[in-house]
């Protein structure tokens, strides 16, 4: 349910409509283009920037670690499998990446003030709701930030990108049952965490002993 | 029933079969810790869902491109002093046999000049024999052919010249290459 409401919100990719114009700039930048992948940087670049946000939880970081993912691309674009969305491939080194980033950093600062843009910003929500947003915000990286980084990649992939099991493990070099099991396990720890830490929150969701699995 | 079952379907997002469902409802039911599990799994969704794709700072592009071409620098400004420190040391080693051959000159210059006066008279006289040697091949040679025999060798060899040029420029020219580079990809 949550992330059909997700797909409406027109927050994941859509990684099935490739427009022809993406597939011509994909085929200059096979050939070594590098302003076709100058576009492709345009297309690409917010759920790179908010899959490394999510999972480094510094704006400065998350900025740096999506430019280095566009350059990784740019330089192995000739190990690209044209078989698989290009979306994917990206994400995937993005994922890989940050893993390897926070497996390096001793400890997280999250800044409130360096906070990135949030989409849509011309909507100018009044302050109650600003703050409802930023707390919100704060919660879901603190919640992030207890899984491992492999879990946390799994979980950002699959709450963002509406991505399946299957393209989670491809992206992640995992199994099925590998992605469904850490997912599981993550999903049940962030919500236990959850309850604990803001009742009220936990409690926002449906209190009818209704799951989404019906 | 295995509790940890109950607590897999709750987590699934996959539907359930009809004698599933209401097995998990008859568990709720009882089971306090799993009711619980749902409400906060699904506080936990409500939150994900109302959580927004964060944007990078405007010109994101524009930095990737100056990241680029820095890093393109970078790299171009390294193979440059590695050619250079690679050309340093083979003409460092060269310079070092270079001093051990001066040796010998420095200890006995006079038997030097002897050796390239000897090394020079003897270039002369491998000129001198080269001369003599294509003068009398330009005095047998035209004999042995006739002038027809000439006019066809120096025609055939133009036109097989001509042709080469001609069959090159048609393999490199830039319309075939792109042809051929689409082709491939």
């Amino acid at each position: 349910m949550c992330r059909t409401a997700c797909l409406e919100r027109g927050q994941v990719l859509r990684r099935d409509i490739v427009s022809d114009l993406e597939g011509e700039w994909l085929a200059d930048a096979l050939r070594g283009d590098p302003q076709a992948f100058s576009k492709l940087v345009e297309t690409y670049q917010r759920p790179v920037y908010n899959l490394c946000y999510r999972m480094l939880g510094d704006p400065h970081e998350a900025e740096d670690a999506a430019q280095e993912t566009f350059l990784r691309a740019y330089k192995g674009m000739s190990r690209y499998d044209r078989q698989r969305p290009f979306s994917t491939w990206l994400l995937s080194i993005a994922a890989h990446y940050c893993i390897d980033q926070t497996r390096k950093r001793r400890h997280t600062i999250l800044s409130l003030e360096d906070s990135p843009q949030l989409d849509p910003p011309d909507h100018s929500p009044g302050p109650e709701a600003s703050l409802s947003m930023n707390e919100d915000r704060s919660r879901i990286q603190a919640l992030l930030e207890t899984l491992s980084p492999q879990d946390r990649a799994a979980v950002v992939m699959y709450y963002w990108y509406d991505f399946s099991y299957k393209e989670i493990g491809q992206a992640l070099a995992l199994t099925e049952s590998a992605v469904k099991s850490r997912l599981h396990r993550a999903r049940r720890d962030m919500a236990l965490r959850l309850t604990e830490q803001s009742p009220q929150a936990a409690a926002l969701g449906r209190i009818r002993h209704e799951s989404p699995a019906f | 029933m295995n509790h940890q079952l109950f607590e897999n379907w709750l987590a699934s997002e996959e539907p359930l079969l009809p004698d599933q469902v209401s097995s998990l409802q008859e568990h709720l039911q009882s089971c306090t810790s799993c009711r619980q599990l749902e409400t906060a799994l699904s506080g936990l969704d409500e939150l994900f869902q109302r959580a927004t794709q964060v944007t990078p700072v405007l010109g994101f592009a524009g930095r990737w491109l100056e990241r680029m071409e820095a890093e393109r620098r970078i790299r171009h400004r390294r193979q440059t002093w590695w050619f250079l420190s690679n050309t340093a040391g083979v003409a460092a080693i060269l310079l070092v046999f270079l001093l051990f051959q001066l040796v010998d000159v420095f200890q006995s210059p006079v038997q030097l000049l002897f050796v390239c006066f000897y090394r020079l008279a003897s270039f002369i006289s491998l000129l001198g024999s080269a001369r003599e040697i294509l003068a009398l091949i330009m005095k047998t040679v035209p004999g042995m052919v006739s002038l027809p025999g000439w006019i066809l060798s120096v025609g055939l060899l133009s036109l097989i010249s001509v042709l080469w040029i001609v069959t090159y420029q048609q393999i490199t020219s830039p319309r075939r290459m792109r042809a051929w580079i689409s082709q491939e990809n």
